[in-house]
């Protein structure tokens, strides 16, 4: 018999009552931690994906969009741009490196990005099996795509556009000669082959129909495989700048020197962030709001039970139990019921956000994982000690200022 | 002993209250009778410690009630007076060996159960240890509340209208139990009442309604 007992055995006593606080707390605490995660996920893997692209350039339009298209491979991308132009910015003396990307199929969905080998570099891609691509239509495939049941030596034929469903190019199979390890980064859902075999594809498709009007498709009929052709087109150029001091003229130079447009991913993403803060500030707050009725909802009922309470707490004084040793009980109480509700908060919060990260995995880019834990959770375990203080504060003032014998004479 | 000297209670709004001079050796048994509203209830509050009389003084055995205050009020009272309340105030959620158990914590002694069992045994409800207070009859309850008042063997027992929801066969076991568990621990048995049964049963008496 201590203390623990007699609170405990008084929460057990009203189980539905106290159940109903539990779940309440529970929520609001769940809501706040998937937030936590969800945005440092979400900001952390688009920071991964653009670390080391200073700038992309690609085809006039949403700046915004040849961001999400080329280096998050979210968005559909502005069009096509023409190589020699672009191979003009390459050999710019501020730019260190230049990654071309070719956009236009995919195959169940993933990408097939027509790109140099330094892309592979650049993302620090190490290869699990195989070897990088060498000749055309030879690919190299991301983790998440051989998850997805691509193999190694497999055939597997693109099909036109972005998403999954369009025309195949069913006379141009591919085959894998290479399984990336997985990254972390956007790598793990592309398909990397040589732009060659891009514009290969786009341009034996171009002799047997002409349904290539899409901006996306690399539409320039001519030789195939030989290299960088001043006719053919492409997509976008990540470019990383050889100083600091570019950033200030490149991306200026390039959107006033010529028909393209330059990008720059922290600023874009910075962007997008904004955008989508709104959002997690509204649901933040809505977690707020949760908690503060949670805690509203226990100081209630603390509050109440202490009215069916006042004759057993007193009864306790009558037995010999000092004023503090009252307080203490409700505080226990309370602190117990906030304790779960914390840990229970977190436990689901976690749990939901891997859910959301398994169901929602393949589909959607970002995948998301409920089993790393942030520092800035810390703050959300103090929360119990202030959320059950509180709620015991007022029950235990007036368990502690009681009148024992008005209480049980009304009794 | 106890002893009460010349205690006045003046609740506000309501009648000024003077107690006559009470002394009872130890083992005496004594029941407390007087009309409705003569201030039955309030004489054993004042004795057990509840309430501080504006004026006067309560003695039990060595020690001077009246001049413990805070905490220290509430360990004496819990290890040496007992209190039976008419509505007994079983603690529902706990068990009725824990309704003991906790009597002994309370106090600030150590968890005794063989000791508790014991006290449940003398009432004659051992076999309910482990039941929590809703599953007992109201004769059942009434015997652990007894024995939850005579567990840590206090030197007085302090019992309000203990028989006026019972009829007159339980009446007198009630009444028997109490007086042989008082005599048990050689404790003063105080009984509040306006029930005429008690009177056969202790000699004893102080009549608050007339000053005797
Ligand atoms: N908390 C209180 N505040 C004000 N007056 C009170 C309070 N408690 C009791 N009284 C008054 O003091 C007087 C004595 O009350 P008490 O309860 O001691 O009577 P009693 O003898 O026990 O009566 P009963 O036989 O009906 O139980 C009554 O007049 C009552 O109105
Ligand atoms: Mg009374």
């Amino acid at each position: 018999m201590n203390l623990l007992t007699l609170g405990m055995a008084d929460l057990r006593h009203h189980k539905l009552a106290n159940s109903l606080h539990l779940i309440l707390l529970t929520l609001g605490v769940a809501i706040i931690t998937a937030l936590l995660l969800i945005s440092t996920e979400i900001s952390g893997r688009l920071e991964r994906d653009a670390d080391g692209i200073d700038m992309v350039i690609g085809a006039k339009g949403s700046p915004l969009q040849l961001i999400l298209s080329t280096v998050y491979h979210l968005d559909i991308p502005t069009g096509n741009i023409p190589l020699d132009e672009a191979n003009r910015w390459a050999q710019n003396p501020m730019v260190a490196q230049a990654i071309p990307l070719s956009l236009g199929d995919n195959t169940k969905g993933f990408r097939i990005v027509g790109t140099t080998t330094a892309l592979v570099q650049h993302y620090q891609g190490k290869l699990g099996s195989g070897r990088l691509w060498q000749k055309p239509m030879e690919a190299v495939i991301g983790s998440e795509v051989s998850k997805a049941g691509l193999k190694l030596d497999q055939p597997f034929v693109g099909v036109h556009g972005l998403t999954a469903g369009g025309h195949a190019h069913a006379d141009h199979p591919y085959r894998v000669v290479g399984v990336l390890e997985p990254t972390g980064t956007v790598l793990d859902r592309l398909i990397l082959t040589s732009l060659d075999s891009v514009w290969e594809i786009h341009a034996q498709h171009h002799h047997d129909a002409d349904d290539h009007d899409e901006a996306e498709a690399p539409a320039m009929p001519g030789a195939a495989g030989g290299g960088y052709n001043p006719s053919q087109e492409i997509t976008a150029l990540l470019v990383r700048y050889r100083s600091p001091l570019a950033a200030i003229s490149l991306p200026r130079m390039v959107n006033s020197q010529s028909k393209l447009q330059a990008a720059v991913p922290a600023f874009e993403t910075a962007r997008l962030l904004q955008l989508l803060g709104l959002g997690f500030d509204t649901l933040r707050a809505l977690a707020g709001v949760l908690i503060l009725t949670a805690v509203l909802s226990a100081f209630v009922a603390l509050y109440n039970a202490m009215e069916t309470r006042q004759y057993d707490l007193a009864v306790l004084r009558c037995l010999g139990a000092s004023p503090g040793r009252v307080v203490a009980i409700l505080w226990i109480q309370a602190i117990a019921l906030s304790v779960a509700g914390t840990l229970l908060g977190l436990l689901l919060g976690h749990a939901a956000v891997e859910t959301i990260g398994r169901l929602a995995n393949t589909a959607r880019g970002i995948d998301l994982s409920g089993l790393i834990v942030l520092p800035a959770e810390l703050p959300i375990l103090l929360l119990p000690l202030v959320v059950g203080t509180t709620a015991a504060l007022i029950p235990a003032w007036r368990a502690y200022r009681t009148d024992i014998a008005a209480t049980l004479s009304a009794g | 002993m106890l002893a009460l000297e010349r205690v006045e209670i003046r609740y506000p709004q309501a009648a000024q209250l003077q107690f006559p001079t009470v002394r009872l050796n130890a083992g005496e048994h004594c029941l407390l009778l007087g009309p409705s509203g003569c201030g039955k209830t309030t004489l054993l509050h004042v004795a057990a410690g509840l309430l501080t009389p504006d004026s006067g003084s309560v003695r039990l055995g060595e020690t001077e009630v009246t001049a413990l205050t805070g905490a220290q009020l509430d360990r004496f009272r819990g290890r040496h007076i007992g209190i039976v309340f008419q509505r007994l105030h079983l603690i529902p959620s706990l068990t009725v060996l824990e309704n003991l158990t906790a009597a002994q914590y309370c106090a600030g002694l150590p968890t005794d159960e063989p000791a508790a069992r014991g006290a449940l045994a003398r009432v004659g409800v051992e076999h309910k240890a482990s039941a929590l207070p809703a599953q007992l009859s109201q004769g059942q309850a009434q015997r652990v509340a007894i024995a939850r008042a005579i567990v840590n063997r206090p030197q007085l027992i302090l019992t309000d209208e203990p028989t006026s929801s019972l009829d007159d066969a339980n009446a007198r076991l009630v009444l028997e139990l109490l007086q042989a568990q008082a005599q048990e621990c050689n404790a003063v048995l105080l009984v509040a009442t306006h029930d005429a049964r008690a009177k056969s049963a202790i000699e004893r008496r102080i009549d608050l309604g007339t000053g005797a």
